[in-house]
């Protein structure tokens, strides 16, 4: 590290890994942040780089990139499309002030996921919290209606899950993380992924039969 | 992988496609806060510096081309914390105050209710600001200091604007249903929701003092008066033109209109004295608020983009509409909202460069500068982004 007119020059050699795969999953993810394939275009390691250098256009691609997936992943936790609105773009709100601050050469997708699940978990939490829900008997509100796609089943059965619950599910089945993975998202040990999986697939199971599906 | 795990896997093709408004609404956010956390130019000698230093190491220079080679110049690049807004000044006068900034909530109230940063799409206190009802995600939710009874009710649709009626069993609010929004009223225990008007605008409504009348704007632009509890709903007798805002006077009789098209317009009825339009400032003064004073005047915000002068704030006595001059000027970052406070003061949100303040003011006579005597809040928030206020 060197000094130079006052300022920090900090010049460091790194091994860095190809774009788009070091540090994180050994797949790399499409462009809606699922594991499967080869990234197209730019890999999210070069926009990053030029979004940190202020390139709006490169921010404008990471937006696009990662939007779909992470309504997808806020509205599989929250069940409302509203919600999901508010959560995905406070997500990428904070995930881009704190863009300067991101090492580029990890993956992007699954630091985004994490702002995105735990937002909406927060925002479950405060909505009990100053309601009192649970102190009213009133059980979080389902999909908004219309919302509901092929198997709309299975979509009541999750958003009757608890919110803890829901996130395993959402992170594990619809954005394909492993629970290595997941545990390093949400703070939590393996085991605890490990178990509320087995309980929230129980759960699932239940509730799908009782409901003839 | 069974049967089930199977379910949910598939469930990531069947969930709907976010909408593309949304998407470019985040796109605007995110450039928003990309554009604020620029840094400004460095002085020339730095980059002198800089460009010697990373001169002096040519391999890595190339290295650095590949990307193998992590070059940093200058301080962490972690940037440096916003500083945190304190909660909310409430004034002499006023039992709360609730600002809506770039979609985040402000809130303070004597009460002892306070919220800083909520993310919240609209929000409106209700009389004695006991309650706040905020609309949260999907849900219109009653918000109240620890003790009270609170609720939440699932709309189905973000809630774009909510009026608490002057009697405090129910609120009105406007929500976005698809491509529609809704005015619909709700008891104030969070029970028995009705649809008051199924394609409205989004202009917030308006309680008549007895509660038992309620003014907006329609899809079509046009004022509309619903009775309540009855809910018929008819147009009220206005000049032509498209409506932005509706204002019910304390007096309970006159209804104040604003017209933003072509140009701000006002007009009263249910006063004599009135007739058509009348045009306060230019063809592109744009209204940012409306409200009624405590002296039964009517305090009406314009701004026009082109003016650099500022925003202007007009007092318009209702027996005499012939309002020629502003009576007041705005700073030119551009007043927001407008709240009235008694005694010729005002709470205003005023935009800044850099976000929104809410100062408590004293309403100026003629072309004077409106100008804080104290300052309630400052708050970040995007350039342009919409702001709401509400006092009690």
């Amino acid at each position: 590290m060197e000094r130079a007119a006052g300022r920090t020059v900090d010049i460091r050699t790194r091994a860095v890994p190809a774009e788009g795969g070091g540090g994180g999953p050994a797949t790399a993810r499409h462009d809606d942040g699922r594991r499967a394939g080869v990234e197209r275009g730019p890999s999210d390691a070069r926009l990053v780089r030029r979004a940190q250098r202020g390139s709006r256009d490169a921010a404008a691609a990471l937006v696009a990139r990662h939007w779909p997936a992470a309504h997808r992943a806020a509205l599989g936790v929250t069940g409302s499309a509203a919600s999901a609105d508010d959560v995905a773009q406070d997500a990428f709100e904070r995930a881009f002030a704190g863009l300067a601050g991101f090492d580029a050469r990890r993956p992007f997708a699954p630091w985004l996921h994490r702002i995105v699940v735990n937002r909406a978990l927060d925002l479950l939490r405060r909505e009990r919290r100053l309601v009192g829900l649970d102190a009213l008997g009133e059980g979080p509100a389902g999909p908004d209606r219309g919302d509901e796609g092929g198997d709309p089943a299975a979509l009541r059965a999750l958003a009757a899950l608890d919110p803890d619950r829901r996130a395993v599910v959402v992170l594990r089945y619809l954005l394909d993380y492993r629970p290595p993975e997941i545990a390093e998202m949400l703070g939590i040990p393996v085991g605890t992924v490990n178990s509320r999986l087995g309980r929230a697939l129980a759960e699932l199971r239940a509730r799908l039969e009782a409901d003839g599906g | 992988m069974d049967d089930l795990e199977r379910r949910l896997r598939d469930l990531r093709h069947q969930l709907p496609d976010p909408p593309e408004e949304s998407r470019r609404r985040v796109e605007r956010a995110v450039l928003e806060a990309l554009r604020a956390r620029q840094r400004p130019a460095r002085p020339r000698w730095v980059v002198v510096a800089a460009s010697l230093a990373i001169g002096a190491c040519a391999a890595g220079a190339a290295l650095a081309a590949t990307d193998n080679l992590d070059v940093r110049i200058g301080p962490p690049k972690e940037p440096a914390a916003a500083p945190a807004p304190g909660p909310v000044r409430v004034p002499a006068g006023l039992d709360g105050v609730a600002l809506v900034a770039g979609d985040r909530l402000w809130l303070g109230t004597r009460s002892g209710l306070g919220v800083q940063g909520l993310a919240v799409s609209a929000a409106e206190l209700s009389p004695s600001a006991l309650y706040a009802a905020v609309g949260i995600g999907g849900s219109l939710v009653a918000m109240a200091p620890d003790g009270r009874e609170a609720w939440s009710h699932p709309t189905g649709g973000r809630v774009v604007a909510a009026a608490w009626a002057p009697n405090p069993i129910v609120v009105a609010y406007v929500v976005r249903r698809g491509e529609r929004n809704e005015l619909r009223v709700i008891e104030g225990n969070g029970r028995n929701d009705q649809l008051v008007d199924a394609d409205v605008g989004r202009a917030r409504p308006s309680w008549r003092a007895d509660t038992h009348a309620i003014a907006y704007v329609g899809a079509d632009g046009r004022p509309r008066v619903a009775d309540y509890p009855g809910l018929a709903s008819r147009e009220v007798d206005a000049p032509p033109g498209r409506v932005s805002a509706v204002a019910f006077a304390p007096d309970g009789e006159r209804l104040a209109l604003a017209r933003a098209e072509g140009g701000l317009a006002v007009s009263v009825r249910g006063d004599e004295a009135s007739g058509g339009w009348v045009p306060l400032g230019g063809r592109r003064t744009a209204l940012a608020a409306l409200a009624w004073g405590t002296s039964q005047e009517l305090l009406v915000g314009g701004a026009d983009p082109s003016d650099p002068s500022g925003a202007r704030l007009w007092r318009v006595f209702a027996g005499a509409m012939g309002v020629g001059k502003p009576s007041a000027q705005a700073p030119a970052a551009g007043l927001a909202a407008l709240a009235p406070l008694g005694d010729d003061r005002v709470v205003a949100a005023v935009r800044t460069g850099r976000g929104v303040q809410v100062w408590e003011a004293d309403l100026p006579s003629g072309e004077a500068a409106l100008a804080p005597t104290r300052v309630l809040l400052r708050v970040p928030a995007p350039t342009g982004a919409p702001v709401a206020l509400s006092t009690r």
